[in-house]
């Protein structure tokens, strides 16, 4: 029978449970994660990333990058696939799950780490007017895809996601939003697969649209790399249009990189102020379950800040990173197990046409601000 | 720039197509195209470090080369030997040492070879040409032609069939020999310029002997040219089976006995049936031990045994305590160069696989093996196999399998060369397979396609000498741009308190051809084409996160002007100076000598930094030079030290000191070298050769003080006797007298108020201070007048080629004189210190270089040095900071003033760095730094274009790294 | 609905993440990810890293 928590709560660390019903499903998200990613101190060398990295070589490069790498396989997706394999082919046991509820202690553990991984000074070097256009941009998209999203009578929780996803062109925002806005695994997936689809279509049409325009290699890559975003995708497009565009790819990815948590932070108190507003709505569900602003949202805000004056120096942000990935490696082990294939289908086709359709003025206007910029001599690039 | 580029790419081009021989001819030892592919990463050409019996480490490396390949009418054409896998070790394999070796992606262990040296004679050739001197593809390469005192020496170097040459040497028929050097032991402090330059005719180098009979500047014949060869090798491609030796007694093998019977020389081991009733072979073996000369000729068969018919060979080994129960790597820890505490232990190869020079792949006659031994120590150091017919690709048959490999699991081809979109005369797709089914990138790497499939995939160190031609090139060419490798940024910058002697460390940007460093090409009097070219190097700097700053430490920024050799006086020679071409006047030099003095072995100490820690150095003066030991070899167990002279700019002296005392070919060695060694002026005379260290009896090297420069072309004046001619503006110059026959001319100046300043006869100029010309410093002296009173320094001259022309005297004069003193401050701009650096050879000036004494510091507040000022006022370049976060520098570039135009240098920052080293310009110093890092800088061009980041052990390269060792 | 992938058979449900639970689970992770990151900063201030 399940105690409630409230009941055998005795102190904040009750919520970790005993190591007795734990170990199983930390091992299990552990064995996943050893299985999926090269993580830092493991030497496993049998991992899904050195297969997917030996499957890119034997397939050959596309525009000069690894076909996984434009799918989009990484730290995330790999332990994510390789728990819903396991989950949708075996279950999962019952003695896993409150150890895999550790998921719900490791998503808050990995936001706050990937704190100093945005930093604004790495962008600088871009000038301040690309920086403000490409924040403009950003907060355009997040705008037009949640107006589009609540057009299309969409569950809030899914449009929302695909907007801090799309906008800020980050596949692993919905990962970061998950905790912020409530949204429920299937939904989260769902925006995933959305946003993969367009970056991946998006990345091969781009280089024509760039010839058919003539673009120059400098505007060509800020426009895929805001444009698309996901970075395999986004160089895969660059360097499909040349090799300069793609150099400069790398360039200006430092930008929409230290932007990224404006992005989504900005999705997340508009939903939560929306929610906040509409007490009363059933259908407001995004950040309804947060009763005040989360603390975790508010630690996150303080370490980004904190980070900008180049508190913790460049070695302890690799170390750090590398500890985002073993935690996100778990986690993303912990959410594919609890997704059977049926809900991520549930969410439907809409999530693709929002995705399709911002994506694609985003793009436009992207285009016509580059057009015009180069055409008045504006130094936007 | 671009016309300069494009000018030097046609040459190369243009050198690649002439300097060859008709199309049929073999690619053995040729270049394959300047611009072709090199992918350093592709998972079965293996790139790995394994150990031997001994503990030493052997870098092995593979390689796939296409050369001489040609596309037309929609065919690509490979001709016999153009396509070639190497598997090469930076070391060397012999026998009895258990030393690995790569067979097609296979570990495997030479255990036996057969060797001989091969003497070919009288072989003539031109300049600039590679003629083969045999049949297996050996190359004889004439690369240019030098003088002291009129004189030539060439620089040659014996290419084996695979491209791969250990180094250039120099040899003439003309001077003096190694051997006659006197003793100079006496020596010590700066004395004058000797007279003497050597030169030895034959080129001793281990195993291998050169001898030239006669040559001049254009062609050279040579009387012998000695190389070792290896005509067989017998690899084993599993482990060992190890067993501890019993005598007397028999241990099982499988189902064979062996049996080991005392006797006072070794034990007679003895092979028998599983029943011991039928003796296989048996025979007296000797247990090896670490002694180098046991696998000579004729001393090795007294330690193995091979049974006849069966996949076999025995010996015993003296395995180290620590070894005995594993038949395998000793740990990395480090083994002496013998050991005393050792058991006996049978050790039993099998899986053996012999190959013969010349002969087909076992596996697949499509292929020709090649076996080359290392020039120094006659050992094995490469495998080749070559395509034995030519074949082409096309449409119908795009593909051409590489040659089988041995494989626990399956033997299959190795490799697979794949042409797939040939378009007519270009071919748009092609690439490389491995036996993993992995697959290279589209080799062709634009839409415009190819001419050839010549590429070259893995790091194999054949690598840098095949592309000795075209690197230059390919390195300058920025066909992707400027490539910036990105930092790898640590806690711990390395903080280096000054950076003469060092070389910049090879991540340093190479920007290439710049406006505002000049490179061009200038004719003396005599009409030689030489090219001057100027550059800028910084070295050493880094960011200094706990105060926000960058930091260049002194002589961490240095201009450098310098020409294609040394800079003459009498020859009316130019060299650039801060953007301005500047005649050179006179110098003063003097040869700088040492006695009785160590130098220490230098070893590697890791400091986690990208600058070695060179604690071993013997300075030679101050801020002049340094000796550096830096490699030494055991050749039959004696010792053989090689030495470096490094320069300030902290590149070697182009001839390293190969030294080695007691060989002798005629009491039988194997090996000889010189005891002491003598090039042009300097000269090194060791009293002992150790391992760890040498003693020097005697050194001696040009070292140079100043030199007098002028941007005034001077000007010749044809004077008969009591004619005169102004000097600069106060001054003038006055023929009194001159003697034809003696060659003298007696010339006054006087000021131009008619009084007389000055009387001097000048000369003699005959054949006897002829021979001393260009070089020796009294008799450029004894033909030269300076005059100085304090405003305007001028220098009048003999003109030594034509000195007298009807009746008359002809000099040129020098006006307005500008001093460069080593180790002053610069005049133009005293926050620089002149280091002129002198040729090794000839006490002449080699190069200018202006550096920093102090520290430079940029940061936030100053993100702007300005490097030295030109005559008129402005810098010549300056180091700008564009974006610095006090921890990463994210972009930055160099601005030149070059014709009243400012021009920028790419962001030399493009990927994050953590220093702001760069080599900007292109001359000889920085080719030096170039080519000691193209394998490096070659493999992060090519991470560069795709933006990949460099190679991380992922895919099924971590799996193999695990797999093996 | 029973969701066979994420509840057992005692009902917990290990996706559900609400109340007292969820600030707790919040918690946990906001004291390990501020000791990684103190402990990473400081480690390479003292040069450990």
């Amino acid at each position: 029978m399940n105690i409630p928590y409230e009941e055998r709560r005795r102190s904040f660390l009750s919520c970790l449970y005993s190591t007795q019903e734990i170990l199983p499903g930390l091992l299990a998200m552990f064995f996943i994660a050893l299985f999926s990613n090269n993580l830092a101190g493991s030497p496993n060398p049998l991992t899904l990333e050195n297969l997917f990295s030996w499957l890119d070589a034997v397939i050959g490069p596309v525009n000069h990058q690894p076909l996984f790498q434009i799918l989009n396989s990484n730290f995330v997706w790999n332990p994510f696939l390789m728990g819903l394999v396991i989950g949708n082919v075996f279950g999962v046991p019952d003695s896993w799950k409150r150890g895999l509820s550790l998921i719900h202690v490791l998503m808050p553990l990995g936001i706050i780490m990937l704190a100093p991984h945005f930093i604004f000074s790495h962008a600088e070097k871009a000038g301040m007017p690309l920086i403000l256009f490409a924040f403009a941009v950003m907060v355009f998209t997040a705008v037009v895809t949640l107006v589009l999203g609540r057009a299309l009578g969409m569950d809030d929780r899914h449009y929302s996601t695909i907007a801090g996803a799309l906008s800020t062109g980050d596949p692993h925002v919905v990962a970061i939003l998950m905790p912020m806005l409530k949204s429920k695994g299937g939904q989260v997936i769902n925006a995933l697969g959305c946003i993969l689809l367009f970056g991946l279509v998006a990345s091969f049409l781009l280089p024509l649209l760039g010839h058919a325009l003539d673009m120059d290699d400098k505007a060509f890559a800020v426009l895929s790399v805001f444009g698309i975003g996901n970075t395999g995708q986004t160089f895969n497009a660059a360097f499909g249009f040349s090799y300069e565009a793609g150099h400069w790819a790398h360039y200006f990815d430092s930008v929409r990189n230290a932007l990224m948590p404006a992005g989504f932070l900005f999705v997340f108190f508009v939903m939560f102020l929306r929610a906040r507003m509409f007490p009363d709505d059933a259908a407001v569900t995004a950040t309804r379950a947060h009763k005040k602003l989360p603390l975790f949202i508010v630690v996150f805000i303080i370490a980004w800040i904190v980070v900008q004056f180049h508190v913790m120096k460049e070695p302890a942000r690799i170390a750090v990173f590398e500890l985002v990935k073993w935690d996100f490696s778990l986690a993303a082990a912990a959410l594919g197990l609890s997704l059977p294939l049926s809900e991520i289908t549930r969410c439907g086709l809409r999530g693709v046409i929002l995705t399709f359709a911002s994506g694609l003025v985003r793009i436009a206007v992207l285009a016509a601000c580059l057009l015009a910029a180069a055409h008045f001599n504006f130094p936007l690039v | 720039m671009n016309k300069l580029l494009a000018s030097g790419a046609a040459a190369a081009l243009l050198c690649l197509l002439f300097s060859g021989a008709p199309a049929a001819e073999s690619p053995h030892g040729l270049a394959p195209a300047g611009d072709m592919p090199f992918i350093p990463d592709l998972g079965g050409l293996r790139h790995k470090a394994f150990k031997n019996q001994y503990g030493q480490q052997r870098e092995l490396s593979e390689a796939v080369l296409v050369r001489k390949s040609s596309v037309k009418n929609g065919k690509a054409t490979v001709p016999a030997g153009g396509l070639c896998y190497i598997s090469e070790t930076q070391e060397d394999a012999a026998p009895f040492r258990r030393d690995p070796f790569l067979l097609l992606g296979e570990h495997a262990y030479l255990v036996d070879s057969k060797t001989s040296v091969r003497s070919v004679r009288d072989v003539s050739l031109k300049k600039g040409e590679k003629v083969l001197v045999d049949n297996a593809g050996y190359r004889l390469w004439f690369d240019y032609a030098t003088d002291h005192y009129d004189l030539p020496y060439i620089q040659m170097a014996l290419i084996a069939p695979s491209g791969h040459w250990p180094m250039e040497f120099s040899v003439s028929s003309k001077f003096p020999a190694i051997k006659d050097l006197p003793d100079r032991s006496h020596m010590e402090g700066d004395v004058e310029q000797l007279d003497e330059f050597f030169l030895d005719p034959v080129f001793e180098y281990g195993a291998s002997r050169f001898e030239v009979k006669d040559h001049d500047f254009q062609k050279a014949t040579f009387s012998s040219l000695s190389y070792p060869v290896i005509d067989e090798a017998t690899f084993s491609l599993s482990r060992p089976v190890v067993l501890d030796l019993r005598q007397e007694e028999y241990r099982l093998y499988g189902t064979k006995r062996i049996y080991a019977f005392r006797e006072s020389s070794g034990f007679r081991v003895s092979v028998t049936n599983l029943g011991g009733d039928k003796i296989l072979a048996e025979k007296l073996l000797r247990p090896i031990s670490s002694q180098g000369y046991k696998d000579a000729e004729n001393e090795k068969d007294a330690y193995s045994l091979t049974v006849p018919g069966e996949d076999m060979r025995v010996e015993i080994a003296v395995q180290p305590e620590w070894l005995r129960h594993s038949d395998f790597m000793p740990w990395s820890d480090a083994v002496p160069h013998d050991w005393s505490d050792g058991m006996l232990s049978l050790v039993v190869y099998r899986d053996l696989v012999t190959v013969k020079n010349g002969e087909p792949w076992p596996l697949d006659p499509r292929y020709t093996v090649g076996l080359e031994a290392s020039l120094l120590t006659g050992k094995l150091q490469r495998l080749t196999l070559e395509n034995a017919e030519p074949f082409t690709l096309d449409d119908k048959n795009d593909s051409y399998d590489g040659p089988v490999k041995y494989s626990d699991v399956w033997n299959r081809p190795a490799f697979r060369l794949v042409a797939d979109d040939i378009e007519g005369d270009k071919v748009k797709s092609y690439y490389v397979r491995d036996a993993f089914f992995q697959r290279t990138d589209n080799l062709s790497f634009t839409d415009r396609g190819r001419r050839d499939i010549d590429c070259f995939i893995g790091r194999a160190p054949t690598f840098v000498s095949i592309l000795e031609d075209s690197f230059l090139t390919r390195l300058a060419t920025p066909k992707f741009g400027t490539e910036v490798e990105g930092s790898h940024f640590t806690s711990f910058p390395s903080v280096m308190p000054n950076m003469a002697f060092h070389s910049p460390d090879p991540t340093a940007p190479f920007g290439g051809l710049m406006r505002g460093f000049g490179r061009e090409q200038v004719t003396n009097r005599r009409g030689e084409r030489l090219t001057s070219s100027e550059g800028l190097v910084i070295r050493g700097s880094y960011v200094d996160w706990k105060n926000n700053r960058i930091v260049i430490p002194p002589a961490g920024l240095f201009y450098t002007s310098r020409n294609a050799r040394n800079v003459r006086a009498l020859n009316g020679e130019t060299f650039y100076m801060l953007g301005r071409r500047a005649y050179i006047a006179t110098f003063e030099s003097t040869t700088f000598t040492r006695r009785n003095f160590d130098i220490d072995f230098w070893r590697v100490q890791p400091d986690a930094s990208l600058h070695p820690i060179y604690w071993q150095d013997q300075p030679l003066g101050v801020n002049n030079k340094v000796l550096r030991f830096t490699e030494k070899h055991l050749l039959d167990d004696r010792p053989m030290a090689q030495i470096n002279v490094v320069k300030y700019s902290g590149n070697n002296f182009g001839a390293p000191f190969e030294l080695a005392q007691g060989l002798s070919r005629e009491q039988g060695d194997r090996y000889y070298l010189h005891d002491r060694f003598a090039e042009g002026a300097t000269w090194i005379e060791p009293e002992f050769v150790g391992e760890d260290y040498v003693r020097v009896k005697s050194f001696g090297t040009p070292a140079i003080k100043s030199v007098e420069y002028t941007y005034e072309k001077p000007v010749r004046a044809l004077l008969a006797p009591g004619e005169e001619k102004a000097l600069g503006k106060n001054h003038t110059l006055r023929l009194v007298s001159f003697d034809e026959a003696a060659g003298t001319a007696t010339v006054e100046i006087r000021r131009n108020d008619g009084s007389l300043a000055k009387t001097r006869t000048l000369g003699p100029l005959n054949a006897k201070t002829r021979a001393f010309l260009p070089q020796h410093q009294r008799v450029v002296n004894s033909l030269q007048f300076a005059f100085d009173e304090g405003k305007n320094k001028v220098l009048a001259e003999m003109d030594v080629k034509t000195p007298f022309e009807k009746g008359k005297a002809a000099f040129y004069t020098y006006t307005d004189l500008k001093k460069l003193e080593g180790d002053t401050p610069f005049e133009g701009d005293p926050r620089f210190m002149v280091r002129p650096d002198v040729c090794g050879h000839c006490y002449q000036l080699n190069e200018v270089l202006l550096d920093n004494p102090e520290p430079i510091i940029l940061d936030r507040e100053h993100p702007r040095f300005d490097g030295p000022r030109m005559a008129d006022g402005k810098p010549q370049f300056s180091i700008v900071i564009d974006s610095f976060d006090g921890e990463m520098i994210h972009a930055w570039h160099i601005e030149t003033n070059y014709r009243k135009r400012v021009f920028k240098s790419a962001n030399l920052a493009f990927q994050p760095r953590n220093n702001v080293g760069v080599l900007m310009g292109v001359n000889g110093t920085i080719e030096g730094f170039l080519r000691a890092s193209l394998m490096e800088r070659s493999a992060w061009q090519e991470y560069w274009r795709t933006g990949a980041h460099p190679h991380s052990e992922r895919g099924l390269d971590a799996w193999l790294a695990h797999k093996f060792q | 609905m029973r969701h066979s992938h994420t509840t057992d058979d005692t009902g917990f449900n290990y996706m559900d993440n609400s109340g007292e639970e969820e600030r707790d689970r919040d918690l946990v992770g906001i004291v390990l990810a501020v000791l990684f990151m103190l402990l990473a900063t400081l480690f390479q201030r003292a040069g450990l890293l």
